[in-house]
């Protein structure tokens, strides 16, 4: 059945689908518009933006450009295709697969996952109760950022997480944007999965998600492969949990996404007692950088982590620039890792 | 003078039918428009208790309901689901004006039936709940009035057409 000249074409259109699911909400007028643009362009998208009244934008091999009639990009606004409310609001109406009564809450979060696990951030005017943000209405703007699943980005570190087979405590360090959701999700894959060249066999995962975005769940399914073995609570703050898990689904790793807070030390400690494995993300650029934060420096300070690893995005996104073992405090890695994949 | 009995008797027999299906159309349309009232407060209590996206909603009203209406529901669902682009009140008013000639239903019961689309699926669950709900008000005014002129019409197309059928054949014996 399959050919080369066949797989050739599959891959080629692989690329693109992740932008493929996107245009099925994009309203008709502005659907066109970007159906036109370039390939290559379509392969690398990121983001498209419809604010109201202004120019359609997208955003893609770091930098951002106008959309004219026919889906060429363009440098300057002068020719670039103008959206207005009622694109917005047929949009929307797509994306709520018509639907606005059951995205109430999602709406006032701000943003509505979809499948595929591509996100779009809505704004418009926030309606407000004693209680605190009730609803949004009279949407202004709308962001969709395409979401491309790297698998394979913790293949180069992976090792260094396991000492004599066993997984050890580990937090990721990184500024903004320089893909630590990514690497997480993709660790939380492999410890779920097992890695059989090692030996090594999958644990039970237990994934709080609070902001939804390493299982990027559409309707409570996450969207990304984050294993077989793994377990995800969507939308749920952190601490509770944690907690919540070690009591219902007896998890040997427990993953969380930047973790700061008082309630969540508590609830660390609470793991551990247990005896589970924990692997989490914080802001920050360097080891001295996290330790004068409160919570996160004290928890570092009591050695827990054994493994640290510091991203940064000095070469390129996702540029593993040090392993550090928690008990020596040494680099584990002679030089920074470049670890871009290519999906 | 056979031939005579025999074609008088046809003409009372076919004048009966046409007075009888005419007399149906009332109540028909009491009919429709009382399972289109179920079909509605179906759809509120969904929206309000489970919040199910529209075209899996649709379809199972759908099913739910009665052939005639019914049908309409699902061709609904079924074009919303092929995800085309299509604005829902476009799409609705599309169907109507294609589905809702063959229902025998008033055009102002059809125009009624129409504003359901006008904002279906476009506003957080209370503003739905009311808007079905005024639906819901105008078609029971029809309904009403649809009851009335079955009482009123039904007996007096079905005796009008076997009295125009003996009329027609006492002329032509």
């Amino acid at each position: 059945m399959i050919n080369a000249n066949n797989y050739f074409v599959n891959k080629i259109e692989a690329s693109q689908i992740p932008i493929k699911q996107v245009e099925e909400y994009l309203c008709p007028e502005v659907r066109c518009h970007i159906k036109g643009l370039p390939t290559d362009f379509k392969g690398a998208i990121e983001e498209i933006r419809l604010r109201v009244n202004k120019p359609l934008m997208v955003y893609g091999n770091y930098s951002d450009y106008f959309v004219g009639t026919s889906g060429q990009l363009l440098k300057n606004e002068y020719n670039a295709v103008i959206t207005n409310k009622k694109n917005i609001e047929n949009t929307l109406n797509f994306i709520s697969n018509y639907s606005m009564y059951a995205v109430e809450e999602e709406l006032k979060r701000g943003y509505i996952t979809i499948e595929g696990g591509h996100r779009i951030g809505i704004t418009g005017r926030i309606i407000r109760d004693e209680k605190g943000i009730k609803a949004m209405k009279e949407f202004n703007g709308l962001n969709f950022r395409i979401s491309r699943e790297k698998k394979g980005v913790s293949a180069a570190i992976i090792n260094y997480l396991y000492d004599l087979g066993e997984f050890q405590n580990t937090l990721i360090v990184s500024p903004p944007q320089c893909g630590k959701t990514t690497l997480l999700r993709d660790i939380i894959r492999c410890i779920s999965n097992g890695i059989p060249q090692q030996k090594i066999k999958g644990m039970k995962v237990g994934v709080v998600d609070e902001r939804s975005e390493i299982g990027a769940s559409c309707q409570g399914i996450p969207q990304m492969d984050i294993g077989i073995r793994t377990d995800l609570l969507d939308s749920c703050p952190k601490a509770e949990g944690m907690l919540m898990l070690i009591r219902a689904m007896s998890p040997q790793v427990i993953a969380t996404d930047e973790i700061g807070k008082e309630s969540d030390s508590l609830a660390i400690e609470e793991a551990l007692k247990a005896g589970i494995k924990l692997i989490t993300t914080v802001h920050g650029k360097s080891i001295e950088d996290i330790s004068s934060k409160k919570v996160i420096g004290a928890i570092v300070k009591s050695r827990i982590f054994k493994r640290i690893i510091i991203l940064s995005n000095k070469n390129d996104v996702g540029t593993i620039e040090a392993i550090i073992d928690g008990d020596t405090m040494k680099n584990l890695l002679s030089k920074p890792l470049k670890n871009k994949v290519v999906s | 003078m056979l031939i005579k009995v025999i074609s008088s008797i046809v003409i009372i027999i076919s004048f009966t039918l046409i007075g009888g299906i005419h007399a149906n159309t009332y109540s028909n349309r009491t009919k429709l428009l009382s399972q289109l009232l179920i079909s509605l407060q179906m759809l509120e209590t969904e929206i309000s208790y489970s919040a199910t996206p529209l075209p899996i909603l649709l379809s199972n009203i759908g099913k739910k309901s009665k052939e005639d209406i019914g049908s309409i529901f699902l061709k609904a669902s079924e074009i919303l689901s092929k995800k085309e682009g299509y604005t829902f009140s476009y799409l609705w008013s599309m169907i109507l004006d294609s589905e809702g000639m063959a229902l025998d239903l008033y055009p102002e019961d059809l125009e009624i039936f129409k504003q359901l689309g006008n904002n279906l699926g476009a506003t957080d669950i209370n503003n739905q709940i009311k808007h079905i709900r005024l639906i819901m008000e105008e078609l029971r005014r029809n309904h009403e009035d649809a009851i009335i002129a079955e009482k009123r019409n039904v007996k007096l197309y079905k005796q009008l057409g076997l009295l125009a059928g003996f009329a027609i054949a006492i002329v032509l014996f």
